[in-house]
């Protein structure tokens, strides 16, 4: 039965089994040592009431001495009582222990028989031998108590040798000899009576048996001594035990001598001998009992220690026993289950590949790795042969995929002789060959490779050792005995070792993708070749601009420079015309040349922008110098409009920002017939150090479709590209400003609406310069000024309005004439008058002269409004027909807010110094006071250094000449003047430094220091006082200007220098004006004012300036060209004072544009082309009208007949005009040089503007146009043209 | 001198009229046109021109049209018409054959290549 318990049940049978034996044996050492100590408590029970018997003892054994009754009595009363007490105790203690279970030391009835005899012997009935013998039975009585209990408590039977011995002392040889101590007193008390011999023999006996006793308890007490454990017994118990030994033996040995010998027999020693033997052994015995009390004690305290560790010991032996069950159940049973569980599993799946995966080195281990070798063996020869099916279907299928496929596959050894191993079947369909000829050939392959491929193939055959794969191309010879191209790779098999078995390859024809590839790779060559030639052609490209770019420029140079230098020399007016047109299509040309070369730069990554200061305003005005004259001649209007958030200075590159707006502002202009061009300049963004900028130049042209827009900043595109377009250009303009505009932060954008117009803008971050102080410095002067723009275009009044609040005007507009003058007259009455009005030249209505004439022409309280003149044409005949009717300045539009400032300071400066100076009369001043003064003047222009010393030599005063500041250094130093007059700028030293250096002098500190500029501006005057100059000049250099400030200056001078005054006034004796000198493009009138009205010594001048000017412009060109900006500088700052005082006011401001231009490093191109045109008119003029006062160069003929012709009037002119009309009218081409050959012969009859028109007309071959001007031009003149 | 030839000398920038026209003008006689409405006007005019040299790119009407039209019109269809133009790629020049022109001079040119073209064009048409 328990066989067929399963294996967890055995081992819970077996725990418990083992569980219950240790339980069973537990409880009996248990049980054992609990007999034992009842057993010894037992034992105490008897040694207890052993102690109590000795008070009965004490009782007894004091009656055979001689005490009173009444003592006696008590004794025996307590000995009672310690009995009862005895008898009560052992009960007692027999009840409250359980483990004693027979209460009763079997005492009973022998205590009661003692107490009889007690009691008996209280009683006084009982004397003499009576008593004497109860007193042996009461003994006797008390001794067979004692022994009872000592056997009824086990003290007899005591186990230990110590105790043992000790409790045969206490319970049977002290009492025994206590009991023949009282027998042998109680018998021996007789007095001085001779014992009987019974009595004496008995006596003896009982000596001799006490004497036995005695020794027995030495040996008694010598056996416990030896066996306490301790040794502890003897020292505790040996002195009263001797005590007992020798008391008791000290008595009866008495008796036994005096029982030998009579006569000492003494009852007295007797008595005390007895007494001390009794309380000795009764102490002993007391001594007795206590240690064997303490001994069992001892013991029942052992035992019940060792019974408590027996107890913890069996029951820590039953917990671990529980913990080794249950611990071997779970390393047998489970691993043991787990086996069962798959042996089942196996058995009903067949699957044998399952294993235990329970590990261990005893038996179960053991079995469990048997069951998984038995499964594996059973799995393998299952698996083989599924395998060998497997394998056997596997060979079938790759056999016949193999004879598919379109790779031969084959295999040799890859040691030894190579040996062909295996080849599939489509060997034959591929190549030819049948599988036995690869098979047992073991040449085969060597045999059939090409043999131009074989040699490296044999080189390449390690690879397939080295790396386990080899792949190979090559042609391979059929069994048809042609070559086919074959890729072949091989694998190199190998066993678990690493060393090589077999190789395996396949052979795959590739005909068809050599052929692709060769194709390929040829088409990549082509490509490489192609993109190399690109590569190289954009590198000469590149570089073949950057030489193209010189090439072209040289011969342009030669163009646009001799062009120009022929145009000085003495031309025909037809060679003239010519010498014009090659000139402006040289600029024409080189200006499409730098457009392709900036576009070549964009393209190569190579256009940079700069980073420096300038002026915005500066830039505005180069644009409009450069736009406004071909806007005028549109009849555009060019409007600048710049926001007042707009930084004056910034940083950023200004030629370039120019040129996008150049750019804008020309095609603005090429596409606009009518309306206006705006361009306008707002803040979008501003932080600390930046602007982000939008500009924009908006035009009212014909704008572009969304289409056109879109190509627009496309290289090489053009809103028009037909053959019927209008308007030329590159196409490059905007895609160049489009990357300008990138490389300057913005973008550019454009809206346009066909028919209405276009919006070109591009946004530019531009850095923040430190703003230059100039604007401050006369805001005081302007603010609160109320000024009056007169203009019919809304746009341009409120651009110029801005402008002026700008500078802290009041502004009042007005959009006609008509308008403007009641407003003048209005603001006569109410608010105060106008400081300036602004008025615009072309309008409406009355126009800007009319309306200029009658402003002035109206009742003034105060002071008259200064005029100023707006206009777009900034032509010769406007001026001076503005000059004419009162108008102090002409502001050529665009107006930036730089000429407009300049402009109000100028007209207001003129206030503040009539204000300021004290000099009123200029005509009627008396220059008495300062004749003979000594005067330097610091000059460096010869044209100026005349005019000034003319004017000084007029007013007498001594002039010594300094060319430069240096040297002027030196003369003060060396001589003695009253007043210094300093030009500004000058060569080697200018006027400032010189200044400085005259003032560091101490003895020069209050030498009067007046300056000559050309500068009217505030700024300059100051930067003079700065200097420690004392006044300042303004050129051109009136003589009573010039003479009021000297007078405020000089001291009277000393009398000597007077002395020579006379030499001086003979020179300015004034010559007679015998005729009215003309010179074209001079303002004679006011340039002999200036001169001080000596018209020869002017003419002389002007043919002076003639002289030395002439070649001026070509100067300052070879200085820029030779990168000298500071010489041609002065170069033209030195023409504009001259040609100022000489009246050639056309040629001084052409010189003040350009030397603008090059301080601020705008491109002086254009200036200087003006100036020089200009200054060739100006010189031709000059020479023409003096040819016949000096007889010098110059006098053309054809000039000198055109004056003569002009004596001749009207008629001259019909013929030649006829001719024209006629030519005209046939549209022949002969009309131009026509024009051309009879110019000159029409001046003077008609007037510039009629034959600048009419030859502007012909010229362009406008022959319609010019057929309009003729017609006029013949009404005017009461021509009839019509007919030969 | 009425004998002279007269070429017409059609263009929209006048410099390139005063080129012409100063190149020619010492033989034949001249008449301008800035555009080729003026041009037809001028060729269908009592005086006929004995060639016409046509620019190519102009304002409203190109060169080509104005070619085209001369030939469609029987009045002028036999004028010779050269075009002198800047657009000198092959496929310009074939246009401006196709359109009519019996020759393509190239801007620019010399004065006397120009010359020496005109006449051998007026002496062609001549015998033709």
């Amino acid at each position: 039965m328990f066989r067929n318990l399963r294996t967890s049940r055995k081992l819970i049978v077996l725990s418990f089994t083992f569980l219950i034996a240790i339980v069973v044996a537990i409880y009996s050492l248990i049980a054992e040592k609990q007999i034992a100590i009842d057993f010894a408590r037992k034992e105490l029970l008897g040694v207890t009431y052993l102690e109590r018997m000795r008070g009965v003892y004490a009782a007894v054994l004091a009656l055979p001495l001689p005490e009173t009754a009444a003592a006696k009595k008590t004794s025996l009363d307590d000995a009672l009582k310690s009995l009862k007490a005895a008898e009560v105790g052992s009960k007692a203690r027999a009840a409250s222990k359980k483990a004693v279970h027979t209460p009763v030391l079997g005492s009973k009835h022998l205590a009661s028989s003692l107490a009889k005899g007690l009691q008996q012997l209280g009683t006084d009935e009982i004397e003499g031998e009576e008593r004497n013998a109860l007193i042996v039975e009461v003994l006797s009585r008390a001794q067979a108590l004692v022994t009872q209990v000592g056997d009824a408590s086990n003290l007899t039977l005591d186990p230990d040798l110590d105790s043992y011995y000790l409790q045969d002392t206490a319970v049977r040889q002290i009492p025994q000899l206590l009991g023949q101590m009282g027998a042998a007193q109680a018998q021996s008390r007789v007095s001085a009576d001779r014992f009987t011999n019974e009595e004496a023999a008995r006596l003896l006996t009982l000596a001799g048996s006490a004497q036995a006793t005695i020794d027995q308890i030495g040996k008694n007490l010598e056996s416990a001594y030896l066996s306490s454990f301790n040794g502890m017994l003897r020292e505790r118990i040996a002195p009263r035990m001797t005590e007992l030994l020798e008391g008791s033996a000290a008595y009866f040995t008495h008796l036994k001598e005096t029982l030998d010998n009579p006569e000492q027999w003494n009852p007295e020693r007797r008595n005390t001998l007895y007494q001390r033997a009794v309380t000795g052994t009764l102490t002993g015995w007391e001594a007795n009992q206590t240690s064997l009390k303490e001994v069992l004690n001892a013991r029942v305290g052992s035992l019940l220690n060792k019974m408590h560790v027996s107890l913890l010991l069996t029951g820590g032996l039953a917990l671990l026993s529980l913990f080794i069950g249950f611990l071997t159940y779970r390393h047998i049973v489970p691993p043991l289950a787990n086996l069962e569980r798959l042996a089942h599993r196996v058995g009903a799946t067949g699957d044998y590949s399952q294993r235990t995966d329970y590990e261990s080195r005893d038996e179960i281990g053991q079995l469990a790795k048997s069951f998984n070798e038995m499964l594996g063996e059973l799995d393998d020869s299952k698996t083989r042969e599924i395998e060998q099916q497997a394998e056997h279907a596997a060979r079938k299928r790759i056999s016949t995929l193999l004879s598919q496929s379109p790779s031969v596959v084959y295999s040799f050894k890859a040691t030894g002789d190579f040996a062909p191993t295996f080849v599939s079947e489509n060997i034959h369909f591929l190549f030819g060959y049948e599988v036995e000829d690869y098979m047992t050939h073991a040449e085969f392959w060597r045999e059939r490779v090409h043999p131009d491929d074989l040699p490296k193939l044999l080189n390449d055959q390690d690879d397939l050792f080295a790396n386990g794969w080899h792949l190979a191309e090559y042609r391979f010879l059929k069994s048809d005995g042609s070559y086919c191209w074959v890729s072949d790779e091989q694998h190199l098999i190998k066993d678990e070792d690493g060393n090589p078995l077999d190789v395996v390859g396949s052979w795959s024809i590739i005909d068809t993708q050599k052929e692709a590839e060769q194709a390929l790779h040829a088409a990549q060559v082509e490509l490489k070749k192609a993109a190399q030639a690109a590569h190289e052609a954009s590198e000469a490209k590149t570089a073949f601009l950057a030489n193209m770019s010189h090439e072209i420029r040289t011969p342009m140079n030669a163009i646009i420079g001799l062009s120009h230098l022929a145009l000085k020399t003495e031309l025909s007016p037809r060679q003239r015309d010519y010498m014009v047109k090659i000139r402006h299509s040289g600029e024409h040309l080189l200006g499409i040349l730098n457009d392709i070369l900036d576009f070549s730069k964009v393209e190569a990554g190579k256009l940079e922008v700069e980073s420096i200061d300038f002026e915005l305003d500066k830039v505005l005005e180069t644009v409009g110098n450069l736009i406004s004259e071909k806007a005028s001649a549109k009849n555009l209007e060019l409007i600048f409009d710049v926001g007042p958030a707009v930084s004056k200075t910034l940083k950023g590159d200004p030629l370039r920002l120019g040129q996008i707006l150049i750019n804008f502002c020309n095609n603005a202009v090429k596409f606009t017939d009518t309306g206006e061009v705006v361009v306008s300049a707002q803040v979008l963004e501003e932080d600390a150090s930046s602007q982000l900028i939008d500009f924009s130049v908006t035009d009212t042209g014909i704008g572009m479709t969304k289409d056109q827009v879109a190509r627009l900043f496309e290289a090489f595109q053009q809103a028009d590209a037909s053959t019927t377009r209008k308007y030329g250009g590159t196409g490059l303009g905007l895609a160049i400003s489009k990357r300008l505009a990138e490389l300057m932060g913005g973008e550019v954008d454009v809206e346009s609406e066909p028919g209405k117009g276009s919006t070109f803008r591009f946004t530019a971050r531009l850095g923040k310069a430190a703003a230059l102080p100039r604007r401050r410095l006369l805001q005081s002067d302007l603010t609160g000024r109320r000024v009056l723009v007169i203009d019919d275009n809304s746009h341009a009044r409120a651009v110029l309005s801005g402008m002026l609040a700008t500078l802290g005007f009041e502004v009042d507009e007005a959009p006609s004439g008509e308008e403007g003058i009641e407003l003048v007259k209005q603001a006569g009455n109410g608010k105060g008058p106008y400081a300036i009005v602004f008025v615009d030249w072309q309008m409406p209505g009355i126009d800007g002269i009319e309306a200029g004439k009658r402003i002035l022409a109206l009742p003034h309280k105060g002071p008259k409004p200064h005029l100023v003149m707006v206009t777009a044409y900034g032509r010769e005949d406007v001026l001076r027909q503005a000059e004419k009717h009162g108008f102090e300045n002409v502001l050529i539009k665009p107006v930036t807010s730089s000429t407009m400032f300049d402009t109000t300071v100028a007209a207001l400066g003129t206030d503040i110094d009539e204000g300021d100076e004290t000099a009123p009369a200029p005509s009627s001043f008396d220059a008495s006071r300062i004749r003979g003064a000594r005067a330097l003047l610091v000059e460096d222009n010869e044209i100026n250094q005349e005019v000034a010393l003319g004017q000084l030599e007029d007013a007498e005063i001594f002039v010594d000449l300094a060319e430069n500041g240096a040297e002027a250094v030196k003369m003060v130093r060396e001589n003695d003047y009253d007043v210094v007059l300093m030009d500004m700028q000058m060569p080697v030293m200018d006027g400032i430094e010189a200044t400085h250096a005259i003032r560091a002098d101490a003895r020069f500190k209050s030498l009067p220091i007046i300056a000559m500029t050309a500068n009217a501006l505030a700024a300059d005057r100051e930067r003079c006082l700065a200097a420690g100059m004392n006044d300042h000049i303004a050129k051109p250099i009136h003589p009573e200007h010039l003479l009021g400030t000297l007078m405020r200056w000089v001291r009277p001078p000393a009398e000597q220098k007077q002395a020579s005054r006379s030499k001086a006034k003979a020179k300015t004796s004034v010559e007679e004006a015998e005729a009215p000198l003309a010179v074209r493009g001079i303002d004679i009138a006011a340039a002999l004012k200036r001169t001080g009205g000596n018209r020869k010594r002017y003419e002389a001048l002007l043919l002076r300036f003639a002289a030395q000017q002439e070649d001026t412009a070509e100067a300052i060109r070879d200085a820029l060209a030779a990168g000298d900006r500071g010489t041609a500088e002065r170069d033209a700052h030195s023409l504009k004072g001259a040609a100022g005082t000489l009246g050639a006011d056309v040629v001084s401001h052409a010189a003040a544009k350009l030397e603008a231009a090059i301080r601020d490093g705008k491109n002086p191109g254009p200036p200087l082309r003006t100036l020089a045109t200009a200054l060739a008119d100006a010189v031709q003029a000059i020479r023409t009208a003096l040819a016949g006062t000096s007889g010098s160069d110059g006098a053309g003929a054809g000039t000198k007949g055109g004056r003569g012709k002009t004596a001749r009037g009207e008629a001259a002119v019909e013929e030649p005009l006829k001719r024209l009309k006629r030519l005209l009218e046939t549209d022949d081409g002969e009309a131009a040089d026509f024009m051309i050959d009879v110019r000159p012969d029409l001046a003077g009859v008609l007037t510039d503007m009629e034959i600048e028109s009419l030859s502007e007309c012909v010229g362009d071959f406008e022959f319609e146009a010019a057929l309009k001007c003729l017609s006029g031009i013949s009404s005017r003149l009461r021509l009839d043209l019509e007919g030969k | 001198m009425p004998h002279r030839k007269l070429v017409l000398i059609v263009d929209d920038v006048p410099t390139n009229l005063a080129v012409a026209t100063g190149a020619l003008k010492e033989l034949f006689r001249t008449k301008v046109a800035t555009n080729g409405e003026k041009a037809l006007k001028i060729a269908s005019g009592a005086e006929k021109p004995d060639l016409v040299l046509l620019d190519v790119m102009m304002p409203d009407m190109d060169g080509y049209e104005v070619c085209r039209r001369l030939k469609a019109n029987p009045d002028t269809a036999g004028i010779p018409i050269v075009f002198i133009t800047a657009k000198t790629s092959e496929d310009d020049r074939a246009k401006g054959i196709e359109a009519g022109a019996i020759d393509y001079i190239h801007k620019p040119f010399e004065a006397p290549v120009l010359i020496e073209r005109v006449q051998a064009h007026l002496a062609r048409h001549k015998q033709d």
